[in-house]
């Protein structure tokens, strides 16, 4: 293609032609589908209709924006086609919320060390809330059983499976600290990850290229990565989603806890917080002076892990 | 031409980590300065608890000033027996003989099932707690009434420390949501007051060990997975 022809025919003068890389994607999908379409109402016109609104919507599914740069109707459009995809899929219904960060609003997170003895209620609660992968295993809570007399995580047990609490051990939960400077938004190449102004670090799944950069980048070990299809049996499919958090992820891309951002902004605790019986964990508001979060940072001896690399989590820890 | 490629690939990717390294400082300030800078009372976006508590009846906490307010879920409500006068017609010492010729008849007891495992017995007793005058009413030291939705002041006299980060929202469980209005759960909510150690169990999934590095193979089941 790259020899200069002097005499071009039409049809030379046709593929020849300048095209950017857009339109060539563009017009081939296109012809694609319309070919698809068409060839799918030949031979089944009853399945034809619901195969070709899934077809179309999957093709605006491909050129969606990066969701903070859409308007309130883009948003909006977006969750419905979510909604409407699933259900062609499945035949069941989601509500996938598109709720935004109100202002005034600074979440934060409070854990009782002394307090936690290693149930793993919050693990359980966590895959059922957020739809997690099955397959393989996924969770965002990690409960680390310490020997007492050190706190190296190194020499902790993340897979203990034995009456607890055990002698001799304390139990430590962690999670995304949801860093209010945090390195694992700064690497994204595509933007797909940042922090909200309501405090929450956010993936969006549509613009996760996989490169796993924030894997790389987060100090906690707090993101998984999908290295298959994620599995959820439909029947355990949490119907209750938002964008931004539990809806159905896809393969390669990365995930993370979102103070379960689903229930959050609409006022419920995360539901690790909800599932703890020993009350070792507080949800809420920093920017309330009276919230009870609040009362534990002021009365309550904190700290946060690797406070000395600047991340500024909102997730302490403290001891009775 | 791959070079040029290169070169304009390096400078987009050098801009746009300029634009996000100043974006990121500018607007994330120390989050502890965030904090302490945010005094004035704040109405969390208007958000509320309500609509999750499905109406739980509650009751007003007293005893703590120093707390905005707060309220318990009533307990009275919920309690199977109660009132005691139900069964308590008579007094207890014609209740005690009852039971003792029962008892030898082979039958159980009443109230068989509690044992009393809180306190060694040289401090404490049934009495302690319960008012034997008025058996729908606890009782404090110092013998003045309260009441079961209340029971929380019974037992902050000897947990103190426990009480005082119970209304500050260090020790227990909140109710509904983050948002206001703050219902917790009273003591009796999560500990049996004649037994009030929570018991050691088998936690409700295996742990796991390291999950960055796991393959999209099917995994064996870890033992604890459908507990």
């Amino acid at each position: 293609m790259s020899e200069f022809n002097p005499n071009p025919s039409g049809l030379h003068q046709i593929l020849s032609r300048q095209v950017d890389r857009r339109t060539a994607v563009a017009t081939a999908a296109g012809a694609l589908v319309a070919g698809l379409g068409l060839l799918q109402t030949a031979c089944n016109p009853l399945a034809a209709a619901e195969s070709k609104e899934k077809s179309q919507l999957n093709w605006e599914a491909f050129f969606q924006g990066n969701y903070r740069l859409m308007t309130d109707k883009e948003k909006e459009d977006t969750v419905h086609r979510l909604e409407r995809l699933h259900e062609l899929n499945t035949g069941n219904k989601v509500r996938i919320g598109s709720t935004a960060a109100k202002e005034g609003v600074l979440y934060g997170y409070a854990f009782n060390i002394s307090k936690c003895r290693g149930y793993m209620d919050c693990v359980k609660a966590c895959i059922g809330e957020n739809n997690q992968d099955r397959k393989s295993d996924m969770r965002y809570i990690r409960i680390h059983e310490h020997n007492k007399g050190q706190m190296s995580f190194e020499a902790a047990d993340d897979s203990f499976y034995h009456e607890v609490p055990a002698a001799g051990h304390f139990y430590i939960g962690t999670q995304c600290f949801h860093c209010q400077n945090p390195p694992c938004t700064q690497v994204c190449p595509t933007q797909a990850t940042w922090l909200e102004p309501d405090g929450l670090v956010v993936v969006d799944y549509n613009w996760c290229i996989g490169c796993r950069y924030c894997i790389a980048a987060c100090p906690y070990d707090a993101r998984r990565f999908n290295w298959g299809d994620p599995q959820v049996p439909e029947e355990e499919v949490n119907p209750n989603q938002h964008y931004l958090g539990n809806r159905l992820r896809r393969k390669g891309v990365v995930e993370k806890c979102t103070f379960c951002i689903q229930r959050t902004r609409d006022g419920k605790n995360p539901a690790c917080v909800e599932a703890c019986p020993t009350g070792s964990r507080t949800f809420g508001n920093l920017l309330d002076p009276d919230s009870d979060l609040r009362w534990i940072l002021k009365n309550k001896k904190v700290f946060r892990l690797k406070e000395d690399l600047g991340t500024e989590p909102k997730f302490w820890y403290y001891m009775d | 031409m791959r070079r040029a490629c290169l070169l304009v690939l390096t400078t987009a990717l050098s801009f746009s980590a300029c634009r996000r390294a100043d974006r990121t400082h500018a607007s994330s300030p120390h989050v502890l300065e965030t904090i302490a800078k945010a005094q004035e009372p704040n109405d969390n976006a208007g958000l509320s608890s309500e609509k999750h508590l499905d109406g739980a009846p509650r009751v007003t906490v007293t005893g703590y000033p120093d707390r905005p307010a707060f309220s318990v879920l009533q307990r009275t409500r919920v309690m199977q027996q109660f009132p005691c006068q139900k069964c308590h017609t008579k007094t207890l010492d014609v209740l005690r003989a009852q039971s003792q010729v029962a008892v030898a008849q082979g039958k159980k007891a009443s109230h068989w099932s509690v044992k009393l495992a809180h306190a060694p017995a040289v401090t404490m007793d049934c009495w302690t707690c319960h008012d034997q005058r008025n058996l729908d009413s606890l009782r404090t030291l110092r013998d003045a009434p309260v009441s079961f939705d209340h029971a929380y002041q019974v037992c902050a006299q000897c947990h103190s420390r426990q009480a005082a980060d119970w209304a500050g929202g260090a020790h227990g469980k909140r109710q509904g949501g983050w948002a206001p209005p703050r219902v917790v759960a009273s003591c009796a909510g999560c500990h049996n007051p004649h037994k009030p150690k929570l018991e050691p169990r088998w936690p409700a999934l295996a742990g796991r060990r390291d999950q960055r590095f796991e393959s999209a193979e099917p995994l064996t089941e870890s033992p604890g997975a459908n507990r």
